[in-house]
């Protein structure tokens, strides 16, 4: 509804409330279909005049054919009278005649528009009767030759003007009707034109103002709520504009200062972890040199190149070389964590065997599940796709949560699992260990967080590992996940597709 | 008798005052030449069709000269009628019959009534059995004009028949032999066949409109002109219908004179029955008759027929002016 737009702006524009463009908008509504019942009603009265004009003129028609049929009988019967010459006859038919004039004024009530018609048939009535009456006279007398002269000379053309007379009343009346009839319709016509058209009108403007009204409301409402969705994925960059000049244009400039608001913070905070992010790469790197020194020269001295070492000096070196080690790992893991924040580490993507990891980790662990009498179970599927990513970095996932696995053991046994489907290989590591909790399963996989029980805190380590499988294993486009209660020890597995997406 | 002597025994007829209605007219008509402008045109064109009815206009030829018309034109239209050559603007002044020239003014032909002329000219047929107008529904009717004949589709609507579904119309040039042939069950005739039908004793006589009321009352021909001709030209029609009327008048004073100059004018061959339409019709109603209330009759019949959609007082307003037969009526 493009074209609407204008009223809609036109509408937000308006300096008042919601609640007050919401009654304007009813009150608008409420009163055109009040004008359209008036505009009803009025059409209605209209009609009903003319129904009453129509009665008029047909109680004058019928006044008028009732003239008509007297006036025809009565020529007939005075025509009849003259020719019978019988005087009782003649008497009766001047007595009628006499008293059809007293008739002839109960019409002159409707007959106002023929009153020139009308006073010319008196006047001819008159002239009948004059004559008629003459005629009667001469009868008496017995001049019938002369009453008979008479009669065919005057008396008849009077008639024929008569009869003639009353002819038109009835046609001008008849005219009058069908005119009536005519604007009757037309009234009609004009009329259901004028309601139909008034009420299409009043539909079409309050639907009108509905639409521009709802939609000054729904406008803002939604602009805001799409706003509002992009703040939430991030985006702190963009304005919402909203014309409205009521509570939602209140509402939309909050919005817009919240996003600048949280943009400044969000900035700060990026800041933030790039520079902790990059301080402890910095570290880790400076931390690695001086240690790889330690354990070299701890080797060498246990190999004997600087002289016999004595037994006890041998378990002090060990502890040094295992000490360190440990500590070699923790900064490698804290190396591989920033660079993963700071976007640097990247995938030797070739071509590998999700099998051979597993025999590479087997192999590396067996020796540590032999010490702690723990048993260990693999099971890959046979013919395993070849796929492609990087081996070293799915090795070292795989080894740490097999790692975990015996860590957290202390009998039973470990089971490693590994197969395909539909291009995606699935890896799964079941111990039968303590469990983890509901709680702990929603963040063992954030940075620097351990199950909260005892035997993390005896068994010791950073946190990180599988944070970095986390990562490890996203950056393959594949997921992990862990499944446990407590007490019924937990399975870790992830998934990696057979060929990831560039 | 030629015309030269027609012509002669008219305008003694005229001067000598025999047909009494005549020489008075005359006098007034010297009188009005004194106060009225020229016609605006000197020609003026009249319908010659096969209908001796219209008399006054065939025989006005002479009046007309002396109204100031030097070109007077007759336009022959056999098989034709006056209708369509005047809303053709072939003919400038005609005789129409009334229904007729109501129907044409409802469907917006550009004609102008201006005078009944004459009432009963025409009289309605039929075989045996059949006694009046409403024994006509469902039966073979014919006449001229088409698809209906509105003269005798007014007469079915006054008696309450509905003339486009109870009556079977044949219309055409060739009904009144059908009719003879007994192929029709009626048939409104219309001067000379009324006549004609007498004399070969053909059918009975239904209606007589020179007898029969209402359509004794009621002018069944009236004058009309082309409206345009009446608009640019109201002296020329002014003096076209006082010649005209004048020699209406002379019809109704000397039938035998006018039927004579009706043959000798070669209108129509025979004398005796133009003689008989100018005796039975009237010929002495235009100043009497109200041809407003005729226009209206016809109008509503045809109304109520269905015939036309313009109510009367429409037809009256659009299709009439009265004003120059007011003037005449004073003045002739």
């Amino acid at each position: 509804m493009w074209p609407l737009k204008p009223l809609v702006d036109l509408v937000s524009r308006v300096p008042a409330r919601v609640e007050a463009k919401l009654l304007t908008a009813f009150l608008t509504i409420a009163a055109l279909l009040i004008a359209t019942g008036a505009v009803g009603l009025f059409v209605l009265s209209g009609v009903n005049e003319r129904a009453v004009e129509l009665t008029k003129l047909q109680r004058k028609i019928d006044a008028y054919r009732q003239v008509q049929n007297d006036t025809t009988s009565q020529l007939y019967t005075v025509s009849s009278a003259l020719l019978t010459m019988d005087a009782r006859t003649l008497d009766s038919t001047l007595r009628q005649l006499n008293q059809f004039g007293f008739d002839m004024d109960r019409v002159a009530f409707v007959a106002k528009d023929e009153a020139e018609l009308l006073e010319q048939f008196r006047q001819e009535y008159d002239r009948f009767v004059e004559v008629v009456t003459r005629a009667v006279e001469l009868i008496r007398e017995g001049k019938d030759a002369e009453a008979r002269e008479m009669q065919l000379a005057k008396a008849s053309p009077i008639a024929d003007r008569l009869e003639r007379l009353t002819n038109q009343l009835v046609n001008k009346a008849e005219a009058d009707m069908v005119a009536g009839i005519e604007a009757s319709e037309q009234a009609y016509s004009t009329a259901r034109g004028i309601v139909i058209g008034f009420a299409i009108a009043s539909i079409a403007l309050a639907l009108l103002l509905g639409y521009a009204f709802s939609w000054s409301l729904i406008g803002p409402v939604k602009a805001i709520e799409g706003r509002l969705e992009e703040i939430a994925h991030g985006d702190f960059a963009k304005r919402v504009e909203v014309a409205s000049r009521d509570e939602l244009g209140a509402l939309a400039a909050n919005v817009n200062r919240m996003s600048e608001e949280l943009g400044r913070l969000y900035r700060q905070l990026e800041a933030a972890s790039k520079h902790k992010s990059q301080f402890l790469a910095n570290m880790s790197h400076e931390l690695r040199t001086p240690l790889n020194a330690v354990l070299g020269y701890a080797e060498l001295i246990l190999d004997g190149v600087y002289g016999e070492v004595s037994a006890k000096m041998r378990d002090v070196l060990d502890r040094i070389e295992r000490n360190g080690r440990h500590l070699l790992g923790l900064v490698n893991d804290v190396l591989d964590l920033s660079k993963i924040e700071a976007g640097q580490l990247t995938l030797a993507i070739a071509d590998y065997s999700m099998a051979q990891v597993v025999a590479n980790v087997l192999s590396a662990v067996e020796g540590l599940a032999r010490d702690k009498k723990i048993g260990l179970n693999v099971d890959v599927a046979p013919g395993l796709p070849p796929a492609l990513g990087d081996e070293r970095k799915l090795t070292q996932v795989l080894l740490n949560l097999v790692g975990n696995a015996i860590k957290f053991t202390d009998a039973g046994e470990v089971a490693i699992k590994a197969s395909c489907a539909d291009d995606t290989i699935t890896v799964s590591v079941a111990d039968s260990g303590p469990g983890i909790s509901e709680a702990d399963q929603a963040r063992i996989f954030e940075e620097f967080q351990q199950a909260q029980d005892g035997s993390t805190r005896h068994k010791g380590g950073t946190g990180l590992g599988l944070t970095i499988s986390k990562r490890i294993v996203e950056l393959h486009g594949g997921r992990i996940w862990v499944e446990s209660r407590l007490g019924q020890g937990s399975t870790f597995s992830f998934t990696v597709p057979v060929r990831p997406h560039p | 008798m030629r015309p030269i002597e027609s012509r002669r025994y008219f305008l003694a007829a005229l001067a000598g005052g025999a047909a009494g209605l005549i020489g008075a007219p005359m006098l007034m008509t010297r009188r009005s030449f004194a106060e009225e402008p020229p016609p605006e045109t000197t020609t003026i064109r009249l319908a010659w069709a096969t209908n001796i009815c219209n008399a006054p206009q065939y025989i006005a030829q002479e009046l007309l000269r002396a109204e100031g018309f030097t070109d007077v034109k007759y336009v022959k239209m056999p098989g034709g009628n006056q209708l369509q050559a005047m809303v053709r603007g072939e003919v400038d002044v005609t005789m129409l019959y009334s229904p007729s020239a109501v129907v044409a003014v409802d469907s917006g032909s550009p004609i102008t009534m201006l005078t009944g002329v004459h009432v009963g000219c025409n009289v309605t047929f039929a075989r045996e059995g059949i006694r009046s107008i409403r024994d006509l529904k469902g039966k073979k009717v014919g006449g001229t004009g088409g698809p209906f004949n509105y003269l005798l589709a007014s007469m079915a609507s006054y008696v309450g028949l509905d003339p486009r579904k109870d009556i079977e119309w044949v219309t055409g040039p060739s009904t009144k032999e059908l009719f003879i042939e007994g192929k029709l069950d009626a048939f409104l005739a219309l001067p000379p066949d009324p006549q004609e039908l007498r004399a070969r004793k053909v059918g009975h006589e239904i209606v007589n409109s020179s007898l029969d009321r209402p359509w004794s009352q009621l002018f069944c021909c009236v004058l009309a002109g082309s409206r345009d001709f009446v608009r640019k030209n109201p002296t020329a029609t002014k003096r076209a219908m006082r010649a005209i009327l004048k020699t209406t008048d002379f019809c109704a004073s000397d039938p035998a004179g006018a039927a004579r100059q009706v043959v000798d004018g070669g209108f129509t061959p025979n004398y005796e029955y133009a003689l008989q339409m100018l005796t039975e019709a009237s010929y002495n109603k235009w100043r009497e008759y109200d041809p407003e209330d005729s226009i209206r009759f016809y109008s509503l019949r045809l109304h109520e027929a269905g015939l036309i959609k313009s109510i009367p007082n429409k037809i009256i307003s659009e299709g009439t002016n009265w004003r120059f037969l007011k003037e005449l009526k004073r003045e002739v």
